[in-house]
């Protein structure tokens, strides 16, 4: 029954991450953690398979798209999004419970003024014009956060690469997108080895979640083009808000 | 025109595809027969010291190695780019890939140490 409930939160996962733009990992690990009742480490070392799930699935995609990824870049930011991870993921393991779920909490709130901000945005706004050295700068040590964000919580990390991408190294949109989902995957492998080193990763969960995320984001890709976004973007701030209420509220009680 | 870089894209993505299909669904077809025979027990942790011990190890192992196939697929990619980066001689890529190389390595020797 267990293995239905993961594998439905999987699919919802993969559904959302899909249609709003977003990794696995921000749904699932919730999901997992309060709904299901699995302890918030392991529910993040499981939402980082999801992450891995959607980013080999996203990324196959995209690398077969002509330009759309840029792997030069990714491969260079790559590096301190991978050191970020594996200090994110060995970190936690000195955080209790209680102190990672409120970390969550703050990063479901962020993540819905993010999602509520592009839903009343017209239009994207402009990438940066051209990347300094100081922009390069400011990109790696973004990039650096975002890892250390994905090991600590078993996200991906798309909600500062993306920016980082777009907005400080100049990349267009679409090609932000795709790049961060390149670099998410590789991202998730060295945090991830934090938690299988402590055993909190946990088989079951890991496998029936991966196989809803991988189905929800291929029903979610094709359903995309006749769903109105804003609409849907602003429902799944308000569900993240709520996750991120409750979530707050667990850490605070368990403290 | 069709350039050599497009075709190795083209193929590094169908790698990618394939790679993560195949490891979710050795791992799921595994899990589902697993709880057909009632042996599902969480927490079940993943770990060097043999995740596949009990009953039906076989199932056990394939489940683990489905998983470790996902995380081998953007490693596998990741070796492709450096390969291919050290015949054309862009020594920033080259750098940049073993950059990460070293970084994966030491989580592996998290994991085995």
């Amino acid at each position: 029954m267990d293995l239905l409930l993961i594998a439905a939160g999987g699919l919802l996962a993969g559904l959302v991450g899909a249609l709003m733009g977003v990794g696995g990992g921000i749904v699932a690990v919730p999901f997992l953690n309060l709904v299901v009742g699995i302890p918030i480490h392991s529910a993040a070392a499981a939402g980082l398979i999801s992450t891995l799930s959607v980013s080999c699935g996203a990324a196959g995609r995209y690398l077969r798209q002509r330009g759309l990824v840029d792997v030069h870049t990714a491969l260079r930011l790559e590096f301190f999004a991978a050191a970020g991870g594996l200090f994110g993921g060995i970190a936690v393991g000195w955080l209790r419970g209680p102190v990672v779920q409120i970390l969550f909490a703050v990063t479901l709130v962020y993540a819905c003024v993010h999602i509520i901000r592009s839903a009343l945005r017209a239009k994207e706004p402009a990438a940066a014009s051209h990347a300094s050295k100081a922009r390069t700068l400011v990109a790696f040590s973004l990039c650096f956060l975002a890892g250390i964000l994905s090991g600590l919580l078993g996200i991906g990390g798309g909600i500062v690469v993306v920016p980082a991408l777009h907005l400080v190294l100049g990349l267009p949109f679409k090609s932000a997108t795709a790049t961060s989902n390149f670099m998410m995957g590789l991202t998730a492998i060295p945090a991830l080895c934090g938690f299988v080193s402590r055993g909190d990763l946990d088989l079951y969960v890991a496998a029936s979640l991966a196989a809803g995320v991988l189905l929800g984001a291929g029903i979610g890709a094709r359903i995309m083009p006749g769903i109105k976004t804003p609409v849907l973007k602003t429902g799944f701030a308000l569900l993240l808000a709520l996750a991120a209420f409750e979530m707050a509220r667990k850490g605070i009680v368990s403290w | 025109m069709v350039t050599s870089a497009d075709r190795l894209a083209r193929f590094l993505g169908t790698l990618m595809l394939v790679g993560s299909l195949a490891g979710v669904l050795l791992s799921l077809l595994a899990v589902v027969v697993l709880a057909s025979l009632g042996e599902v027990a969480m927490p079940w942790r993943f770990s060097k010291d043999g995740w596949w011990a009990g009953d039906y190890p076989g199932l056990k192992f394939q489940v683990g190695l489905g998983i470790l196939l996902l995380g081998a697929t953007p490693v596998i990619m990741l070796a492709v780019f450096l390969t291919r980066a050290i015949k054309e001689r862009r020594w920033d890529t080259v750098l940049a890939a073993s950059g990460l190389f070293l970084i994966l390595a030491f989580g592996l020797f998290k994991v085995l140490g």
